[in-house]
């Protein structure tokens, strides 16, 4: 409500005198914003009607860029795949998450600082720095993990060498990264419900499960749509942990859209018109599941009063 | 009998917890480990858990290597990841200031204009602020590392929120006094809003350190390679010599992670207030 009052405001003449200098405070902002983000991305949109690279003159080809990456079989397989990261992922982190936070509930307060300090650590590391490692720990000889199968009689598994298993890899240092933040999160929200409404339930005689399902999935609805919103937006645009760890193999099994894109802009013979109509086709649906934070937070707001 | 089941219960979610914990940390454990370990102990099998001796030949490998040049990337990468904290906390800070303290005409459409980059992806952008910056002449440049990432809606978004939460009787003495804008914001407001500096500056820092397809794109030469160009390249160049290609990562990760332990208390709670708002 106060957000909307101070948008709104009327310029008064007090206003006018330091109108000046709020135009000279916001400059260096909207200057650097101009040429990094808003430049860019009207060269993009215009870029993605004509056929150019490096090499060869633009011409005008209208939407034929948006025709054919639509129709390369890369790009559909980077969709297809990055789909199928967002149904796995998603799911896994907000799931591990929730029952991370009842874990970390049930903790005194000083335990659960540090357990949550343990796990937001991988959070902050690059995912170039996350892939390096896990690919010493996923190496088919030396790796910690293939070596502790040999000793368990089980056997190697060439998590690199196999579009199942470099799935599974990908999966793997993706959710370590993700686990620590989203848990916090989760943890927030879950102390948020009053402890009042357990505590009815419980005079009720409602068991642990009944608590579940009337009290903290409702409580915690908002939540769940948020991180669903925005692990769903960062899933699709995974990018350094495919790169870096498993190039989109084998046989492009974890080539992602942003990969692909990447890949194709650093190949110069390329034609960078569809590359760049793949961008923006990318920023089309990446900014429309992003809107939807913006319904979910208004009705809430509209439902506060 | 209530109380015995309170303690079994906590007593089970400290196991679980911990060993989540452990595993959670592994990773990071098994790196450093492999960093002080010998060739030949780092891929031993069966496997060796510690190092017979310790051993500072893979630090002294990477250090000495004149091909990859890791020392010089780490001062250039910290050089350019200090110098954007300092231009983002006061561009950033400004404008959050400006969008809740001041009025003037187009608010709402510099608003929105603003905060609008924080719904891009950044791969979208990379792409085409590329030919940009090549335009400009600043391909291989120090300001083409700093400049571009240093305006974030997000920022923009966390101070004005801030701002938005502090009495209006701050501006109302000073400016019966006769202070001008100016000196209103750096006397009383910087000093004031040393949380969201931390939280945002920390952020601003790390996403610095660890970036690395922006750098990929503008940066060719040795002179200012970022750190994950560098790790990047150390693991090609090295290949199955882990040990080698984990003691880099392990100094490479060092930065991110003790910021963070000095301002714990401050991110968490930013993170939390920035998912819940």
């Amino acid at each position: 409500l106060k957000r909307e009052k101070v948008l709104n405001n009327k310029v008064t003449n007090i206003d006018k005198r330091d109108m000046k200098m709020a135009y000279l405070m916001l400059l260096p902002a909207v200057v650097m914003l101009t040429i990094f983000v808003i430049i860019p991305l009207v060269i993009a949109f215009q870029k993605s009607f004509y056929d150019w690279n490096y090499y060869i003159d633009s011409v005008f080809v209208g939407f034929d860029n948006y025709r054919i990456i639509i129709n390369t079989v890369y790009f559909q397989k980077a969709v297809i795949n990055v789909l199928k990261f967002v149904i796995t992922i998603v799911p896994l982190l907000l799931l591990l998450s929730f029952a991370l936070a009842h874990v970390l509930k049930g903790l005194s307060a000083k335990m659960s600082n540090m357990i949550k300090t343990a796990i937001y650590i991988p959070g902050i590391i690059s995912g170039i720095a996350t892939s390096v490692i896990f690919i010493f720990i996923l190496d088919y000889k030396g790796g910690v993990i293939n070596q502790t199968l040999m000793q368990l009689g089980i056997g190697r598994i060439g998590f690199l060498n196999n579009p199942f298993w470099a799935y599974i890899a990908v999966i793997l240092p993706t959710v370590w990264v993700g686990l620590g933040g989203n848990t916090i999160l989760m943890y927030a929200a879950l102390v948020n419900v009053p402890p009042e409404y357990y505590e009815a339930a419980s005079v009720d005689g409602a068991g642990a499960w009944k608590k579940m399902i009337y009290i903290t999935l409702p409580q915690m609805k908002n939540i769940f749509v948020l991180m669903c919103i925005s692990l769903t937006a960062g899933t699709l645009q995974m990018f350094d942990i495919p790169y870096m760890l498993t190039g989109g193999g084998p046989s492009n099994s974890t080539l992602t859209p942003m990969l692909y894109l990447y890949n194709n802009y650093r190949d110069a013979s390329k034609g960078m018109g569809y590359t760049i109509a793949g961008a923006i086709l990318m920023l089309i649906i990446i900014v429309m599941i992003n809107s939807v934070v913006f319904a979910v937070i208004k009705s809430e707001k509209s439902v506060e009063g | 009998m209530k109380n015995g089941l309170k303690l079994i219960n906590r007593i089970i979610c400290s196991i679980i917890a911990i060993s989540v914990a452990l595993l959670g940390l592994f990773p990071l454990v098994w790196m450093v480990l492999a960093s002080f370990k010998n060739k030949k102990e780092v891929l031993a099998t069966p496997l060796r858990i510690f190092p017979s001796v310790f051993t500072m030949e893979n630090f002294q490998k990477i250090f000495d290597d004149k091909t990859i040049s890791f020392t010089r990337s780490l001062f250039v990468t910290f050089f350019v990841a200090a110098v954007a904290v300092f231009l983002s906390l006061l561009i950033n800070m400004m404008a959050g200031y400006v969008f809740a303290r001041m009025n003037f005409y187009f608010k709402r459409f510099f608003w929105v204009y603003c905060i609008l980059s924080m719904y891009i992806p950044g791969m979208t952008i990379s792409l085409t602020s590329f030919l940009v910056v090549q335009k400009l002449g600043m391909l291989d440049t120090l300001a083409v590392l700093i400049l571009p990432g240093v305006v974030s809606g997000y920022s923009i978004f966390f101070f004005r929120q801030f701002f938005l939460n502090l009495p209006s009787s701050l501006e109302e003495a000073a400016m019966i006094d006769g202070a001008g804008r100016i000196r209103i914001f750096f006397s009383i407001f910087l000093p004031l809003s040393k949380s969201p500096m931390v939280v945002l500056g920390a952020g601003c820092f790390i996403g610095y350190w660890n970036s690395f397809i922006w750098p990929s794109m503008t940066i060719t030469t040795p002179k200012y390679m970022q750190v994950m160009q560098i790790i990047r390249s150390m693991r090609s160049v090295y290949a199955t010599d882990f040990g080698a290609v984990m003691a880099g990562t392990a100094i490479a990760v060092i930065p991110p992670i003790v910021l963070f332990f000095i301002f714990q208390k401050q991110i968490v709670k930013g993170l939390v207030l920035s998912g819940l708002k």
